[in-house]
């Protein structure tokens, strides 16, 4: 258990180290790739069967394949340069650091209560099924309404005025 | 090794990963990955403490909305980036800074 949970997160540490750093885009898109492989892994640690699957579905096949192509639509059809610039300013690297110490600091001095008796992890589907449709029907229904939304105003702000109407 | 605290650094670090992107990139898909970034590290901090202090699932519950409210925020974000270059030909966000037609 904590060989994977040393490989999962060197994993996830280096591949977001890659996506800050590579200047090439597609390669920071393979970076955070594995950045998701890492989280999966993550899930899979911490007994979350469907919310790891849930996440190879919805990141790594859907959002990867989603920054993929706009990488490669949003380029100029003349002269495919792949290398967008970085401007590494030292704003960015004094928050982000700055911002890290704080919350290491804060996670070590306050006194979690992790529960003692640490079961082994149950399946978690039927009861994930159970609670949406029951306590979070709200959300459920909400995000569905959210995602006809998306669609419905993806397609009609992509849609071009020249068209044929 | 895998307790709760140091799931809670990665995630941390994830954290700052994200914002270290969105603060150097340059370009607006650049900027998506950095908020994927953030997005990742809080469904991670949920599920640890739902499985580590709360024994219940609520935890999980909520990593899934992330999850889903991430991908949908992704395909909205690259309608709208893929119609700005459409006019502007180029993702720059040093370039596309007013807000004319």
């Amino acid at each position: 258990m904590d060989f994977f949970f040393m490989f999962f997160s060197l994993l996830i540490v280096l591949s977001s180290l890659g996506v800050m750093l590579f200047e090439n885009a597609i390669y920071a898109l393979v970076s955070l790739l594995f950045v998701f492989f890492g989280v999966t892994g993550f899930f899979l640690l911490l007994g979350a069967d469907f919310v790891a699957v849930a996440q190879i579905f919805v990141a790594l096949a859907g959002i990867i394949i989603l920054f993929l192509f706009s990488i490669v639509i949003s380029r100029s059809t003349y002269n495919i340069r792949w290398k967008m610039p970085l401007q590494l300013k030292g704003f960015a690297v004094a928050i982000s650091v700055l911002f890290f110490v704080c919350l290491i600091y804060i996670i070590k001095s306050i006194p979690w209560e992790v529960s003692l008796d640490l079961l082994a992890p149950r399946p978690t589907t039927a009861r994930i099924g159970d609670l949406l449709l029951t306590e979070f029907v709200f959300p459920f229904h909400l995000v569905g309404v959210f995602i006809v939304v998306a669609i419905v105003g993806s397609v009609l702000f992509l849609r071009s005025e020249k068209g044929a109407e | 090794m895998f307790n709760l605290i140091n799931m809670l650094l990665v995630a941390a670090f994830l954290f700052s990963a994200g914002m270290f992107v969105v603060f150097s990139r340059r370009d607006s898909i650049g900027i998506l990955m950095g908020v994927q970034l953030f997005l990742s590290s809080s469904a991670i901090n949920f599920v640890a403490f739902s499985r580590f202090v709360t024994r219940q699932i609520e935890g999980h519950m909520v990593a899934l909305f992330i999850l889903i409210v991430a991908a949908i925020q992704v395909s909205l974000f690259l309608a709208i980036v893929l119609r700005v270059y459409k006019e502007r030909k180029t993702s720059d966000i040093d370039e596309i800074q007013d807000l004319r037609e």
